[in-house]
């Protein structure tokens, strides 16, 4: 019986923390690091649409634990969008890089500027 | 049964003097890092003077991680690098050189993050593999060009740690080799380990961003 007790608070503990070390991270992080390094080193694995698809997902995922887009995920986003020439999708990912970190300003509004200048010349 | 407890103690006392004196490290400077307080951090992609070509880009992506979750607000290294890029910069060498005000210009940045990797890579010896990251960097500011944190991100690993003796050491020789070629790359998690005691060491780290749920605490940003 005493023992059963010990092992209950053993249990309880071993729960509290590991559930600190797992919620250490501000970011839920998904395969954006992967993604980046295949992009460079396996070029053919990595094209516009399969990132876009593995970012939303990772985007979803990071929503349904309550955590904020780690920085630069929705710059990223944005910049695949607009390789792929989907215009609106692209402008909505990155004032969604904006809203979240003001820090981005200048070179979101940068690249935003430059597609519209682009637009117009065409 | 007293004096016992107190020559425990004194005892004690000895040991730790003895060993917090040989491992003092000198703590940093933080002094330019303070007074900067940047934001956001532009990791621009590195020097190479490793002899392994993929060294740069294959740390550029493990580096976003460590300093967004140390608080910092971290552009997106590779779009960052599609833009320098397209405006002339093709090589990292030549992304390195660009004037500190067109940082601030065209990016907005509050800090560089230069890079130069020293070492790189898996070296083949006869029982056993060394896979080695080796990397210098250095925070500059700006504005000011001020030098805010300099830090090297090292890392070693041979395949015979893990022990079996020499016939291990064979045994685990023969298939780090079979793997690295086929499977996974283990610069990759090797990098991810030395800039975690780079970025996040005590006494020599980097300081915590605004991002950081302790930031007001600790180094009172306001």
């Amino acid at each position: 019986m005493n023992l059963n007790k010990w092992y209950m608070l053993l249990l309880l503990s071993a729960f509290i923390v590991t559930g600190c070390a797992t919620n250490k991270d501000i970011y839920y992080w998904g395969e954006y690091e992967e993604l980046i390094h295949d992009t460079y080193l396996k070029p053919g694995s990595a094209d516009p649409q399969t990132q876009i698809e593995k970012l939303s997902a990772d985007l979803q995922k990071s929503e349904a634990m309550g955590k904020k887009a780690a920085p630069g995920i929705y710059a990223h986003l944005g910049y695949l969008y607009a390789l792929q020439g989907k215009d609106s999708q692209s402008k909505s990912a990155f004032m969604e890089e904006l809203a979240l970190y003001p820090e981005s300003s200048i070179f979101i509004n940068g690249m935003m500027n430059r597609a519209i200048q682009h637009e117009e010349d065409q | 049964m007293r004096s016992l407890f107190r020559q425990c103690f004194l005892f004690l006392f000895c040991v730790t003097l003895l060993t917090s004196g040989c491992t003092t490290i000198q703590p940093y400077d933080y002094t330019a890092f303070e007074r900067s307080k940047p934001r956001s951090i532009v990791v621009i992609p590195p020097n190479n003077n490793s002899i392994e070509v993929n060294a740069p880009y294959i740390y550029l992506s493990t580096l976003t991680r460590p300093l967004a979750e140390k608080g910092y607000y971290v552009f997106p290294v590779s779009v960052i690098d599609h833009f320098l890029k397209s405006n002339g910069l093709p090589t990292p060498a030549e992304m390195n050189g660009i004037p500190l005000d067109k940082i601030y210009k065209h990016i907005g940045a509050d800090a560089v993050l230069y890079i130069s990797i020293e070492d790189w890579g898996q070296k083949f010896q006869l029982l056993q593999s060394v896979t080695k990251v080796h990397v210098n960097l250095r925070l500059v500011d700006v504005k000011t060009g001020e030098l805010l944190w300099e830090s090297t991100a090292i890392a070693k690993k041979s395949s015979g740690d893990g022990g079996g003796g020499l016939a291990g050491a064979l045994v685990s020789a023969v298939v780090t080799q079979v793997l690295a070629s086929t499977i996974a790359d283990p610069t990759f998690d090797l990098a991810r380990e030395a800039n975690n005691s780079a970025i996040n060491s005590q006494v020599r780290g980097m300081l915590d961003g605004p991002y950081k749920p302790s930031y007001e605490k600790s180094s009172g940003g306001n």
